[in-house]
């Protein structure tokens, strides 16, 4: 998974979002030690005290925590994680019922078509 | 600090110096050879491919000595430039060392290279003397410098001597040391303002030489500096001790001069380093 | 702790023109700051004053409360828009030149960083391209465990992908307590690396602020807040 960082918005806002991401996908597993923040930094190419702010932001949130002489790591509580997908999904699926409602679908209409559409992964 | 400055300028120079050395070094062992081929086959008269060969090679031997004299201070002059006012200085002077520090390693460097090359002069004319000409012998030597009745006075003038040559050496470096941190200055013309400088010193120092004689011829007898010259020079050695005397009143005055082109370079380059 | 760079009134003017004019800032440690302007703003001129190649006109500038000198150089590393390395020289002698008159030169840290670039350590520099002499250099100035890294114009006239190991290079030896000033008019390029900006014209700072609140409140990347800000 690369790192996409757009120029226009902060870039801890935008590292919290992907370390998120990885959490969700699994590429960072659920009570997995993450790489240490200077890691972390050269992998996305971003400043280490930019780095450092988005892990001290996911702390406050619940979804990593750090062991003072062993590092982070990704909290080990289950159901933190699933929240935090589920709270993704629906902005998600919020996004696109407000797209649909645009073009003229209603919720019910949108969810039909969803069945309907084939789609290649 | 010094001593690693030292060993980097010794470093950068050597490959500018050995091929130098290698070739004035090979020209005169050719040299004796031819000589020594001739001299055996006593073929000293008439054109011969070996007497011309012999006297061709001697010839670029005296010219390559004659060179690499000068070029020892056209290496060491240019390399202290280069190494700091191009673009080399940016390391030079961000190093965590003083200015004068950084002087004095290019001072000593070039001393070393000066040592070696009269080194390397005295053994090469010794070889196509000797090995060339079978000259060598200890009467030669003696009856050269009349070692073996040598006095202590006698060591006293050798030794001076070699301090004043020595400062002598540190004089005139510095001297072109604080002429071309003078000419960086004016970055567009610098040579032509080193140039300028070493004859402005040059003056100086004709114009100071010209009162110091003029003192002397005009000072009355009853001049103390006269009075002691006269009873140190009725004495019996005292032409040896007067020249104990100049040379090293020429030391002490070159030695001050050393210090003020020292102060000069240094305070320039501390100060109102331009590097573009 | 100090901060690591505090100028004041700070001017310097020379082939009589006024190239800084009455400079304020202060830096804090731990940073890594951009000095960004365009060509001929100053830039270059401040940073040979922090480390020591020129001395103020007027003003007052200190490196970790220290005047530049001796002591300053110690603990501050340069890398220059030129090379200053001698082209006779091998990898091996520029390694133990800095070794001697650095005490903080990690050498383990230039030899890996060398050998990821198949480098070897006795290749004459003459030998190299103008890039990899540019990445030797830049190697060995970040393996100094300094307190400040100045670098002037690190990745112009540098290919992209020359760039990237660049800026990847700068962040992966970035120790949390040194602070690294760099300066370039490539900002689009560094911006993900720089935590505060300040920006320079005519000799004097424009705009002293961090990344984050330039993208909040302005909404757009440093780059483009430049262009705006430095229109013709």
């Amino acid at each position: 998974m690369a790192w996409n960082l757009s120029s226009d918005r902060p870039i801890y806002a935008q590292l919290v979002e992907q370390v998120k991401l990885r959490i969700i996908s699994g590429l960072y597993p659920v009570g997995s030690k993450l790489p240490s923040v200077r890691d972390l930094a050269a992998e996305a190419s971003v400043n280490p005290n930019t780095m450092q702010r988005a892990l001290a932001q996911l702390e406050t949130e619940g979804l990593i925590f750090s062991q003072r002489t062993s590092g982070r790591f990704v909290t080990d509580k289950e159901e933190t994680v699933v929240q935090l997908k589920t709270a993704l999904a629906k902005d998600v699926i919020r996004e696109f019922i407000f797209k649909m409602k645009r073009l003229g679908f209603s919720k019910a209409e949108a969810a039909k078509l969803i069945e309907q559409t084939e789609f290649k992964d | 600090m010094l001593k690693k400055l030292i060993k980097y300028d010794l470093k950068a120079t050597a490959r500018s110096f050995a091929p130098i050395y290698v070739i004035v070094m090979a020209l005169a062992i050719l040299s004796a050879i031819f000589e020594r081929v001739c001299n055996t086959f006593h073929s000293s008269s008439g054109l011969n491919v070996l007497n011309v060969l012999s006297g061709i090679t001697l010839v670029l031997y005296f010219l390559a000595l004659f060179v690499v004299n000068i070029l020892t201070l056209v290496i060491c002059m240019r390399f202290f430039y280069d190494n700091f006012f191009k673009d080399e200085g940016y390391l030079m002077h961000t190093l965590p060392v003083t200015p004068a520090k950084l002087i004095w390693s290019k001072v000593i460097m070039s001393a070393l290279w000066g040592i070696a090359t009269v080194a390397i002069s005295l053994l090469s004319a010794f070889i196509v003397m000797t090995v060339g000409r079978g000259q060598f012998s200890y009467n030669w030597f003696n009856f050269h410098f009349g070692i073996s009745h040598w006095e202590p006075m006698d060591v006293g003038v050798l030794l001076s001597g070699i301090l004043t040559i020595v400062i002598g050496i540190i004089f005139i470096e510095l001297c072109i040391c604080a002429s071309l941190c003078v000419g960086s200055l004016v970055p567009k013309h610098h040579v032509a303002v080193c140039i300028g400088m070493i004859i402005a010193f040059c003056i100086v120092h004709v114009v100071l030489a010209i009162f110091v004689v003029a003192f002397m011829q005009s000072a009355p007898n009853s001049n103390w500096l006269i009075q002691t010259l006269q009873a140190i020079d009725s004495r019996n050695d005292g032409y040896k001790q007067i020249t104990i005397c100049g040379l090293l009143a020429a030391s002490v005055y070159m030695a001050a001069f050393s210090a003020l082109y020292f102060v000069i370079a240094q305070s320039i380059m501390k100060n109102h380093l331009n590097l573009e | 702790m100090e901060p690591i760079l505090q100028c004041s009134g700070l001017c310097k003017n020379y082939s009589g023109k006024e190239a800084l004019r009455g400079l304020n800032l202060t830096i804090e440690r731990g940073h890594i700051v951009g000095l960004l302007g365009p060509n001929g703003s100053g830039k270059s001129t401040f940073i040979k004053l922090c480390n020591g190649l020129l001395t103020p006109s007027t003003g007052t500038l200190t490196i970790a409360g220290m005047v530049p000198g001796v002591e300053t150089k110690k603990i501050v590393s340069y890398l220059p828009e030129r090379t200053y390395l001698s082209d006779w020289m091998r990898v091996d002698d520029v390694l133990s030149a800095f070794e001697d008159f650095y005490a903080d030169f990690d050498k383990p840290r230039a030899l890996d960083m060398l050998q990821r670039l198949q480098i070897r350590t006795s290749d004459r520099l003459h030998t190299m391209s103008k890039g990899t002499r540019e990445k030797v250099q830049l190697i060995l100035v970040m393996s100094r465990r300094a307190q400040l890294y100045l670098l002037d114009e690190p990745i112009g006239g540098v290919d992209p992908a020359a760039r990237d190991y660049i800026l990847n290079t700068i962040i992966s030896n970035y120790d949390k307590d040194a602070t690294v000033i760099l300066s370039t008019h490539l900002i689009a390029d560094v911006e993900k690396i720089l935590d505060e900006v300040v920006f320079v014209s005519n000799g004097t700072i424009v705009l002293h602020t961090t990344v984050d609140e330039i993208r909040e409140q302005q909404g757009t990347s440093v780059d483009a807040y430049f262009r705006e800000v430095f229109k013709c």
